[in-house]
């Protein structure tokens, strides 16, 4: 991949989360929720994350922002490492990446008003004050599509939309570079849904804001990404551009998430892949491959080594023995 | 009672069908209109779809139809025939004696919808033993069958776990298998997917369509995901703030959307082969239930909206043999 244009550098990665020792006795071990995770995202893009639930996607958001401490490998942000980066320093980088979570209704405190609620970051970093701060938070309101009326309204008196709406303009409000949208819109109804991604695609041009957008919705993510990254139990398996991974997807799993997705098109009735089981427990994923459980072309081999990411395509990697 | 427009072309006969039924909730803000004179046809044997976003009164539909509406809501006015006899009329006693049994129910959280204390094999000999004169051996080996009919492995000894043992999409599994426990004519399945990851959402889907072929109950599937609808209904419900708004065969639905709503929800969702544009959002929210709009209630929302439209709620009106409209546009000519 070519650099230069990178802003984020995600060199094994991992995160393990340890198993306290329950009631019954049953210690040890942990749950590798992302594990040894190696990718770049590029200035100005969105690079979708998609997998199904405990894949370890909203982990790797957190842990893109360092809200959560990573337990090996690094995280470079516009070239310094965000892990070895003191304390102190840290809330000057935080001004820079931000994070838009799933549910507005539990992400946004229901004591304050919306005027404050958007004000919050640019006091907390000394950002601004008085008229200057008045100014700020109407300006982002207007970015966001709310009136400056709303400013007086709590977050209980708004829709799931106009939440999000106001989640996202306190994300804007320090001029971040990057933004982590975990499962931004998968609270809302459809119609609604149609409203933020164009409100978030929107703000990116305005902006040059690089996104991470984590969604389980593969028909959003297609919709919305420049690139793809797919999780399977705490790996990446494929990575790819759009266009490549929707139309030439190469690992068994990928293909088998795809053709799972019902298409709005009765003309299309397809006889689909469905994969048996269930996803194994990231406690104690199976040696190997993690997929083969599952996988239909499992061969001896996928047994006994775990693959690894190769290219096999320009920027389509794809971490699957058949492609060795 | 016998109706010439099945789905496929052939004579089937009405199981269900609900008339005018009004369900309001009676709070203290005001009277909220969840449903407001609503009217289906649920065919022997056929997947109906109900799609509509949260609030629209899917759910409350279908609660009514089981008569499990709980105060403050009450079901106020309108007939649920089945079979030929109007549930609403039915004192508690019979109501008990056809829910579980003759329309069964499948809702959309299995967590929830099963009690964790009990085990599962508990669960399913129920509602057998509920409903029907057998022993507990007897209702223990019916119980055995659905967990492998619907492909629970190991069935005898799952019976005894508990919820809680299961994973999500297996949970699902066991809630249909209560559901089918004593061969119901009509399945309400209220979202049954939309708690489950896609993989396993395509596993649950298919189970349901090959049991529905097997068994030969109705099911009334209840969504919000068009995708869903097109892979499994027959015929189609389109809901908006209580009220049918649209109802045509999938296939017509699909390829000529009528009702400016329904165009809306098609264009706000991106399809799998579509192109970076801009997607064509409905503006604005669902009406507040407790204040609604004059007149046509999406009226606030529309791109088609006329002054008249909010003279009066619009009636449904067939255009084409089975598509029906709920839209001033297509009702005096105006388009």
């Amino acid at each position: 991949m070519e650099a230069g244009k990178v802003l984020i550098e995600i060199k094994n990665l991992s995160k393990h989360f340890p198993v306290e020792r329950s009631l019954w006795g049953n210690s040890g071990g942990s749950i590798k929720a992302v594990d040894d995770v190696t990718f770049e995202i590029f200035k100005e893009e969105t690079f979708g994350l998609v997998g199904e639930s405990g894949c370890g996607k909203t982990t790797m958001g957190r842990l893109l922002v360092r809200l959560i401490e990573a337990t090996g490998g690094g995280v470079k942000f516009e070239g310094v490492n965000i892990f070895k980066t003191p304390r102190a320093e840290m809330r000057t980088v935080r001004q820079r990446m931000q994070i838009v979570f799933q549910d507005p209704f539990s992400s946004l405190n229901p004591r304050m008003k919306v005027f404050d609620l958007i004000g919050e970051p640019l006091r907390a970093h000394r950002f601004c004050k008085g008229r200057q701060l008045e100014e700020r938070v109407y300006e982002l309101l207007g970015f966001v599509g709310l009136d400056i009326y709303f400013k007086y309204r709590y977050p209980h008196e708004l829709s799931g939309g106009q939440r999000q709406r106001v989640a996202i303009a306190r994300a804007l409000a320090l001029y971040p570079k990057f933004v982590v949208c975990d499962e931004p819109v998968s609270a809302l109804d459809v119609s609604i849904q149609a409203q933020i991604i164009n409100l978030l695609q929107e703000l990116q041009q305005k902006f040059g804001l690089t996104y991470l957008f984590i969604s389980h919705d593969l028909r959003v993510v297609q919709h919305i990404s420049s690139r793809v990254g797919v999780m399977y139990l705490g790996n990446l398996v494929e990575i790819a551009p759009k266009y490549v991974l929707y139309s030439e997807a190469r690992h068994p799993y990928t293909k088998a998430l795809l053709s799972a997705v019902p298409i709005p098109d009765p003309t299309l009735r397809r006889k689909k892949m469905i994969l048996g089981g269930e996803i194994p427990s990231p406690m104690n994923p199976p040696p190997g491959c993690r997929f083969r459980t599952r996988c239909s072309e499992a061969k001896e081999m996928c047994q006994q080594e775990q693959p690894g990411l190769i290219e096999i395509g320009k920027g389509h990697w794809v971490s699957c023995h058949l492609y060795v | 009672m016998i109706r010439a427009c099945g789905a496929k072309g052939e004579i089937r006969i009405a199981l269900l069908e609900v008339k005018n039924l009004k369900t309001h909730f009676f709070t203290e803000e005001g009277i909220s209109k969840v449903v407001d004179g609503v009217d289906l046809v649920i065919e022997e044997g056929e997947i109906l779809g109900m799609v509509g976003e949260s609030g629209c009164g899917k759910s409350v539909t279908a609660l009514s139809i089981m008569r499990l509406v709980s105060p403050p809501g009450r079901t106020v006015g309108g007939e649920i025939l089945f079979n030929g006899v109007d549930l609403l009329k039915l004192n508690k006693e019979a109501a008990r004696r056809i829910r579980g049994k003759d329309i069964s129910m499948v809702f959309q959280e299995p967590m929830t919808s099963l009690n964790p204390v009990y085990t599962i094999g508990n669960q399913i000999e129920e509602s057998i033993i509920l409903h029907e004169r057998v022993t507990r051996a007897e209702a223990r080996e019916r119980a055995k069958e659905l967990l492998a009919l619907v492909g629970i492995p190991e069935p005898a000894n799952r019976l005894n776990e508990y919820p809680h043992h299961l994973s999500g999409g297996m949970r699902q599994r066991i809630v249909i298998a209560i559901a089918l426990s004593c061969n119901p004519k009509l399945i309400i399945a209220d979202e049954p997917t939309t708690a489950l990851d896609v993989t396993i959402q395509a596993q649950i889907l298919e189970l349901m369509s090959s049991l529905r072929e097997r068994l030969n109950s109705a099911i009334l599937l209840i969504t919000h995901d068009l995708g869903v609808i097109a892979e499994m209904a027959e015929r189609v419900l389109v809901m908006y703030a209580g009220l049918v708004v649209e109802q045509a065969k999938v296939t017509d639905l699909f390829r000529r959307p009528l009702h400016p709503y329904t165009k809306g929800l098609m264009n706000s969702i991106s399809k799998l082969v579509s192109e970076n544009k801009r997607l064509e959002a409905i503006p604005g929210n669902v009406p507040n239930l407790l204040n609604m709009p004059p007149g046509c209630s999406f009226y606030p929302r529309c791109s088609y909206a006329q002054k008249n439209c909010q003279k009066g709620i619009p009636p449904l009106k067939e255009i084409s043999p089975g598509h029906k409209v709920r839209c001033w546009m297509h009702e005096g000519g105006v388009a």
